[in-house]
């Protein structure tokens, strides 16, 4: 290795070290706390490109890998490394991060979604706190430490959701906290299987991987495994937190969460399950490769039904979450690449829809699709958002979403015909329910309810915080309310997300070289076709 | 020919007690006793850091082992970070200051004994010590009748375990012929076991059930928490049951290590069933005294897996939960007897808002619940793992099953009260500060959550280690 500068390490000790210092910031000080956290999350994204920049394509495997004895009579070592599927993923956690957190100071300002509930300072570190949990499971070379971060990457959102949360707030938070947390313990016997049938009593992934375990223990533990990362990443029929958890939360937290957090579900699938039980994999996929189709299907089919907008944007997570496991399951490299691609378009572009869901939400107080109406005229850049947004979801040729979806079924029609026609029809649906909701948002009959800003200075006395206190989760109520366009805060990140699929879309190479590096050598284990 | 050198730490001890007592005599403003008790008993503690003498004297009956002096830090440690916290306590309470240190003191070095006692009768009067200790320190407040009753329930119940006991002893005394444990393993290896002796074994290990507060003998357990002053709480719920699991250690792991495999399954199916229990009973509690009380019985069943397996993993996992269980709850502890100074009222909808009127509470209290419910990075989290994995290694998947998922619902209730101090809004918001050596307690069981959490290795090599000898 030509540099030695431990990337991953830093990467992790930024986004902690962001954390601390929000935490003994002054109570009052809170544009420097947003100026923390953006800060940490520039760095980190920085670090991540570097790294992206850095990787040696044509070395290929684990590189920048650290490693220090943590508890060397259990085999437990801090162990971290890159390879092309974590680049990919460590490169969208800095994405995502950084937008979320642009996005959120935005909100946190008076009268904005996050301003009646304030506490910032609470807010950023645990979303500093939780975001270095996610970095530090994709980057993990031990599976002690695989499952610390996955668990320290959950936990949080409790509170984020339960604070600063709209709705059912507090069901929804211990809903998911409880689903993901006995998704981890399916996970923790797993490890615990595999540390003591591998007979070297050791956590470490490298050396794992290397045993061949026997195909009936294999046959056991996989679906132990897939069913544990699965529910993480909206598995039927264990998604149900998911839409309950991404409608509640608020914006920067359902970014991260559908953007990056589900990500780790399949992350994990691929990492823990796939690379570690290859005979388990090859006889499970086939029978599990059920639940993806349903997941697409059912997820789609749900989200043309919702009324709240997002409920119908975490309904669509659960259906493109499907096609990732889908890709998965195929378990050949187009279908593996497929679903690590989509792993990344997807989360730009529910991070990109969510960010733009708390943007509308925050001017019109209401979510109710038909409540709403008209807003192009009045909110051009939001309107070009979502749609471009919405085009990347149905798989529009020229948004990386087409490449990713393409790719996954491509790969899966190798493997399962028959039963990737049922799947596609989901992108049908898709296609119907975005431009119902595009179409229901933007572009219909304008509200006579909103009014441009210019026109709410004349009529100030009715536009008082009180109103907009009285209105805030429960819709305008027949109120005036003044929408404006989005402002400088807001469309930064937003050109941000927009750019990077449409960048993707027209050039995938650029990331697909590096994630089929990753996905290769998974090929290889599992010995399947290309 | 008695060899004092392996007595320092109680020597150290009884000297303390008797300071205590002059002082408490020459004096009538009490204030003084708190510091000289603060000292005292740190020096204490630093002293047993430092102690390393081995051997045995009295005739066999005590013994000094790296075993033994790990649990007396322990106990040390619980006792300093306790008398630190009894401050409010005391200022409200100021009747019988000097008593109550002493008792605490006496309390302690019960304990002290008890870890190194290797013949029953030894083990008997240090856990009467203990014990009577405790019951007196419970009906602390003589004109409470909650804490009256809780005294009385606690000395009625623990007198009948007392007399289990010595009845388990007595059998035990029947069937061997002996009281000392290296020798009742002996007769036991030689000969067949007798159902007397069986007999003996289960009884014994009822009555200490009690002691360490496993289902079925964890009824006394939520009306004392509820009822007795919450330092003294926090003292015999870390102590007692530390107390509790270093003499179950030594006795079976030497006098009945013939047993292990009977005593082990019996062993691992209390433990399922206390895990069960305490988890699920834990849900629907409104007073936190009593939350935590079956939160603590919950966490014995987590000890209890560790002791079951009866393998060097096992016993490791037990006693590195244990200094986890003292941090943890003892942090909870600290933040319930500042807050419960201050609002004077134990229902857990008084903490509602608690991060506004007191974020460095609350974060505190965040981190014990989330160490005791079992999450990284905390200690808590590598304590459950380890017993775990030293379950597993046994063939005990079950109970790891059941383990994993009930600590799921530990993490529901411990978040159910978390969600009043963090997301309900206050309904009282004046702010609550705490005294300086309250600050210091909880700093310090707040540092060892953390720090040991994030680096177990400071400690677990010394630990299996001692087990390794203890075992030879």
């Amino acid at each position: 290795m030509i540099v030695h500068f431990p990337f991953l390490s830093a990467i992790l000790s930024v986004t902690l070290l962001g954390a601390l210092i929000i935490i003994v910031l002054p109570e009052n000080k809170h544009f420097l706390m947003k100026v923390t956290a953006g800060v940490t999350g520039f760095i980190s994204l920085v670090l991540s490109l570097a790294l992206f920049v850095l990787y040696d394509r044509s070395l290929g495997g684990f590189q920048f890998v650290e490693q220090i004895a943590w508890l060397p009579r259990l085999g437990i070592t801090y162990q971290v490394g890159i390879d092309g599927i974590g680049l990919a993923m460590l490169l969208l956690t800095g994405i995502v991060i950084l937008t979320g957190v642009l996005i959120s100071s935005h909100e946190f300002k008076a009268g904005g979604l996050l301003g009646a509930t304030g506490r910032p300072k609470e807010f950023y570190a645990l979303l500093l706190v939780l975001v270095a949990g996610v970095f530090g499971v994709f980057m993990s070379l031990d599976l002690f430490f695989f499952f610390l971060f996955y668990e320290l990457a959950v936990l949080p959102m409790y509170l984020l959701i339960g604070i600063w949360g709209t709705g059912k707030k507090e069901y929804s938070a211990m809903k998911l906290t409880l689903y993901l947390l006995l998704g981890s313990a399916f996970i923790l016997i797993g490890i615990l299987a595999l540390y003591f049938s591998s007979g070297l009593r050791t956590f470490d992934w490298l050396v794992l991987r290397s045993v061949a375990f026997p195909a009936h223990f294999q046959n056991i533990v996989f679906p132990v495994i897939f069913v544990g990362f699965g529910i993480l990443a909206g598995l039927w029929p264990f998604h149900t937190w998911s839409p309950d958890g991404h409608a509640s939360a608020p914006s920067a937290v359902s970014m991260l969460h559908a953007g990056v957090l589900m990500k780790l579900g399949a992350f994990g699938i691929i990492r823990v399950a796939l690379e570690l039980f290859p005979i388990g994999a090859k006889f499970w996929c086939p029978i599990l490769v059920f639940l993806p189709i349903v997941n697409i299907v059912y997820g789609a089919l749900s989200a043309m039904s919702q009324k709240d907008l997002k409920y119908v944007i975490a309904y669509s997570s659960v259906s493109h979450m499907g096609i990732v496991l889908l890709g998965i399951c195929s378990l050949n490299a187009l279908g593996l690449n497929g679903a690590v691609f989509q792993m990344f378009s997807h989360g730009v572009m529910t991070a990109l829809f969510f960010a733009l869901v708390g943007c509308i939400y925050g001017r019109t107080h209401t979510r109710i699709l038909n409540e709403m109406g008209g807003l192009a005229k009045l909110a051009p850049f939001l309107a070009v958002a979502f749609t471009v947004g919405g085009l990347a979801s149905l798989g529009l040729p020229g948004t990386s979403g087409f490449v990713a979806e393409f790719l996954v079924f491509l790969g899966a029609f190798k493997a399962y015909p028959a039963l990737t026609v049922i799947a596609a029809t989901g992108i049908v649906i898709t296609a119907i329910y975005v431009l119902r909701v595009v179409q229901k948002i933007f572009f219909a009959s304008l509200n006579p309810n909103y009014i441009p800003e210019a026109d709410a200075c004349t009529m100030k006395d009715q536009f008082t915080h009180e109103h907009l206190e009285e209105v805030s989760d429960s819709g305008h109520k027949g109120f005036p309310i003044s929408v404006s366009d989005a402002v400088l805060l807001e469309k930064i990140p937003i050109v941000m997300l927009m750019g990077i699929l449409i960048l993707f879309g027209i050039w995938p190479s650029l990331i697909i070289n590096v994630i089929n590096i990753g996905v290769s050598s998974i090929v290889q284990t599992i010995g399947g076709s290309l | 020919m008695i060899d004092f050198s392996l007595l320092k730490i109680e020597l150290l001890l009884c000297g303390l007690i008797a300071i205590l007592f002059i002082l408490d005599l020459l004096f009538t403003n009490k204030k003084p006793l708190h510091i000289v008790a603060i000292a005292g008993t740190f020096i204490t503690f630093a002293a047993a850091l430092f102690f390393r003498d081995t051997g045995t004297t009295f005739v066999g009956s005590f013994i000094s082992d790296d075993l033994s002096i790990f649990f007396k830090i322990l106990f040390l440690l619980n006792a300093f970070l306790v008398i630190l916290l009894s401050g409010d306590f005391l200022k409200k309470n100021p009747l019988y200051t000097g008593e109550y240190f002493i008792l605490l003191l006496s309390a302690t070095l019960g304990m002290v004994l008890m870890a190194s006692s290797s013949e029953l009768i030894t083990f008997y009067i240090s856990l009467e010590l203990m014990s009577i200790s405790s019951y007196i320190l419970s009906a602390y407040q003589k004109s409470n009748p909650r804490s009256g009753e809780a005294g009385l329930k606690y000395l009625l119940l623990g007198a009948m375990a007392s007399g289990m006991l010595l009845f388990g002893i007595s059998l035990l005394y029947g069937a061997a012929g002996t009281l000392h444990y290296a020798e009742i393993a002996g007769v036991i290896s030689a000969h067949a076991a007798s159902p007397i002796l069986y007999l003996a074994v289960v009884i014994i290990l009822a009555a200490m059930s009690f002691k360490i507060a496993v289902v079925p003998f964890h009824m006394w357990v939520p009306d004392v928490y509820e009822g007795a002053p919450t330092p003294v709480v926090a003292f015999f719920s870390v102590g007692t049951k530390i107390a509790g699991f270093a003499v179950l250690m030594r006795l079976f792991m030497t006098a009945f290590v013939g047993l292990k495999a009977e005593w082990g399954i019996l062993m691992a199916a209390i433990s399922a069933i206390t895990i069960i229990a305490g988890n699920l009973l834990a849900i629907p509690q409104t007073n936190i005294k009593r939350f935590l009380g079956y939160s603590s019985i919950a966490q014995a069943g987590y000890v209890l897996i560790g002791l079951a397996m009866a393998t060097v993993a096992g016993l490791s996992a037990t006693m590195f939960y244990l200094v986890a269980y003292l941090f943890s709850n003892l942090a909870g502890f600290a933040v319930i007897i500042i807050v419960s100074g201050k609002i004077e009222g134990d229902k857990i909808d008084d903490y509602k808002g608690l991060w506004k009127r007191s974020p460095i509470l609350a974060v505190c209290l965040l981190i014990s619940f989330m160490s005791l419910g079992g999450v990284p990075p905390l200690v808590g989290f590598f304590g459950k793992l380890y017993l775990f994995t030293s379950a597993v290694e046994n063939g005990y998947v079950w109970l790891v099953a059941i383990g994993v998922l009930m600590s799921v619902v530990s993490i529901y209730y411990y978040l159910i009260v978390l969600k009043r101090v963090y997301i309900d809004p206050p309904l009282d918001t004046s702010p609550i500060r705490a005294s300086i050596w309250e600050n210091t307690a909880l700093g310090i069981c707040v540092a060892g959550t953390l720090i040991f959490g994030i680096l177990p290795i400071l400690f677990f090599d010394s630990v299996v280690s001692s087990v390794q000898t203890f075992l030879k």
